[in-house]
């Protein structure tokens, strides 16, 4: 009879003891009952807490660009907020650091070149031959990148034409084989305002 | 010792085991009720998990700008393998084979039409995964931290003691999302100035704490990440997790993400 109720008290315990540490105790469940106190949550969260904000809502550049956000405001662009182009403006709000203004081609080309994973609906453009190698901000406004009004459009103040119409670019503004040659002062010689 | 007999010793043995249980309580033996309640040090009835984050699979365009605002607003060192959230391109083939990549973690976009891979292959479907911490509330990474330098804070936020964390790697192993990653020794730029040690995406803490959205939702040009409080009703996220089906990552794992996801196709892990 010992024997018996000595085995099953050894068996109570292994039980006992698989059940406690059949998967470790959690650290933090010792740590919160003061069984070792490494960290400070408390002053680590404040600490978190605190880092600085550095990409800034477009609302923070409206006081001194009111004329870039009001037409930033009702283009295609709207979804896009300044600091996705712009990066972080903390310094540039702050202390006046310049901001980068990066004009290149491959810029634009990060959300608008060509790709099978993208979706279809989302507007791309072929980078090889769309608008030549010309810079794209000659020809779209970033902050208006949809053509306003479409044509006839109003040739004042449009110079250089070839800005928009290259020649030898077939994509997306052909200008025909007879211009080669036709320099820019000319243009509105023969193409009148409408 | 000479006086203590089996019998005693196995007897205080015994009544040991048991004051620790007693002391203790019933949470110790079952652990993963403890975990469901979150960790969270307060019981008041604010403490929850208020916050939860939506990408958008049908709308990311793979431009990458929200791993770069993520690197700027929280000066995560610059190399491509150290980062707190990336994209993932996806490829289905009609033979089922799926191909994934994320060049730079993204970074810098993804660069022509389709992948070397993959060419030649029939591709069924293709798309951009955003990936970042799903701050689960079942967390492996907070289980195995041997000095409790990994925590929830009471929002439900996974946060990191760089102080107290003493560089196992324990952490980055047990996740699996692969969401941790180590402040290199000698970085020069660092997220709290700490080197050496665990870092991973906060969610960015110090933005949503103050009602700002994370970095990389404020840098999302086509809303494919979005970033809500669950007990606003108005909420976007809110009113997505309500109305939309949603997919969590791994969900089998038992973590259960806060990050969910639409339009999730099979074979995204
Ligand atoms: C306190 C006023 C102020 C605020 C707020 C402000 N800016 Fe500016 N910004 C300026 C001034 C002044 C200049 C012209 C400085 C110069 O030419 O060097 C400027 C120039 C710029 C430029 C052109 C830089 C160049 O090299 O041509 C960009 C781009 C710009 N700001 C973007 C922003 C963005 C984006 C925000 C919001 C996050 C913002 N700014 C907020 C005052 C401000
Ligand atoms: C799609 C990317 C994009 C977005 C979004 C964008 N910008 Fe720009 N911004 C540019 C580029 C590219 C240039 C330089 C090209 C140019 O001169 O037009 C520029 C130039 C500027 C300049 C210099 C002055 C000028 O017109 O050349 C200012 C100031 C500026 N941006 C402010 C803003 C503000 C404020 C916002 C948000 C309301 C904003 N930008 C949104 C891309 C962008
Ligand atoms: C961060 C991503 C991003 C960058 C960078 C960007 N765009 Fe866009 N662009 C967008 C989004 C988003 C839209 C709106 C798409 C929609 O309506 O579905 C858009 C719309 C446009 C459109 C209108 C397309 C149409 O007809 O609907 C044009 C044109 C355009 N962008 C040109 C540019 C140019 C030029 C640049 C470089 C200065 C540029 N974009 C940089 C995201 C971007
Ligand atoms: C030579 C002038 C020119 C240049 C350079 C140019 N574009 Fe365009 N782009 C146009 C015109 C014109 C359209 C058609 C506008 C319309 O239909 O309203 C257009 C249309 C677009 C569209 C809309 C396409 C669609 O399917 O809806 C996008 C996006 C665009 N351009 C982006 C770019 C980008 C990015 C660059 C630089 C890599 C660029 N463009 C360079 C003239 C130009
Ligand atoms: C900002 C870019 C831009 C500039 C600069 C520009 N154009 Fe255009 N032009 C366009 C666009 C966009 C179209 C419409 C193309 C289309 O819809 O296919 C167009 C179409 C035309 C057409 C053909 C349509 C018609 O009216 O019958 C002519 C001609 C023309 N432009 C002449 C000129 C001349 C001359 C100049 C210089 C004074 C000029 N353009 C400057 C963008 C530009
Ligand atoms: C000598 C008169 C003349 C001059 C100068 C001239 N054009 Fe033209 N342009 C025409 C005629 C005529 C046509 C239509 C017949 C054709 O295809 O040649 C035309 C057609 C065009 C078209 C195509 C319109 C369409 O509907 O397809 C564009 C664009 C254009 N011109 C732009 C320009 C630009 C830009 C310049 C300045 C570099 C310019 N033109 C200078 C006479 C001229």
């Amino acid at each position: 009879m010992t024997h018996f109720i000595r085995a099953a008290a050894l068996l109570g315990m292994l039980v006992l003891a698989f059940l406690l540490f059949r998967s470790p105790p959690s650290t933090n469940l010792l740590a919160r009952s003061g069984f070792f106190q490494v960290n400070n949550q408390a002053a680590n969260e404040v600490k978190w807490a605190s880092l600085p904000v550095g990409l800034l809502q477009p609302s923070t550049c409206q006081d001194c660009h009111q004329q870039e956000y009001r037409a930033w405001e009702k283009s295609a662009h709207q979804s896009v907020s300044c600091v996705s182009c712009h990066g972080p403006a903390r310094e540039h709000v702050e202390d006046g650091a310049r901001l980068a203004v990066d004009q290149s081609r491959e810029f634009c080309e990060l959300c608008h070149a060509q790709q099978v994973s993208r979706p279809s609906k989302f507007p791309q453009i072929d980078p090889d031959s769309h608008g030549g190698q010309t810079t794209c901000v000659t020809c779209h406004d970033p902050r208006a990148p949809k053509f306003g009004p479409r044509v006839p459009h109003s040739l004042d103040g449009r110079y250089p034409c070839e800005g928009c119409h290259i020649p030898g670019v077939k994509e997306p503004l052909e200008i025909p084989d007879s211009h080669a040659g036709r320099p820019s002062e000319t243009c509105t010689q023969c193409h009148q305002a409408k | 010792m000479a006086g203590i007999t089996r019998r005693q010793f196995v007897l205080g043995g015994a009544a040991a085991a048991g004051a620790v249980v007693a002391s203790r309580g019933y949470s110790l033996i079952v652990p993963t009720q403890v975990a469901s309640k979150g960790l969270s040090q307060s019981e008041e009835p604010s403490a929850g998990h208020p916050w939860a984050f939506v990408c958008d699979t049908t709308r990311c365009i793979g431009c990458g700008r929200c791993v770069a605002a993520c690197k700027a607003e929280n000066r995560v060192p610059p190399e491509p393998h150290t980062t707190r959230t990336w994209v993932e391109r996806y490829v289905i083939t009609q033979r089922g084979e799926v191909f994934v990549d994320s060049p730079e973690a993204g970074i810098n976009g993804f660069s022509g039409p389709a992948n070397v891979k993959y060419e030649g292959l029939e591709v069924k479907k293709t798309f951009f995964v955003p990936k970042l911490c799903n701050q689960c509330e079942n967390p492996p990474c907070v289980r195995v931290c041997p000095v409790a330098a990994t925590y929830m804070t009471r929002e439900g936020v996974v946060l990191v003691d760089q102080e107290a964390c003493v560089g196992c790697r324990y952490c980055i192993q047990a996740c699996p999302y692969g969401a941790r990653y180590m402040v290199p020794p000698h970085a020069e730029v660092t997220p709290t100035g700490q080197t050496g040690v665990a870092d991973k995406c906060t969610w960015c803490y110090h933005r949503i704490t103050k009602g700002l959205a994370p970095a990389c939702v404020e840098a999302c040009p086509v809303g494919a990440r979005m970033f809500g409080d669950l007990r606003d009703p108005s909420d976007t996220v809110a009113k997505v997790l309500k109305e939309q089906r949603v997919y969590v990552l791994k969900g089998e794992l038992g973590t259960r993400p806060k990050a969910y996801y639409i339009g999730l196709e099979e074979g995204v892990r």
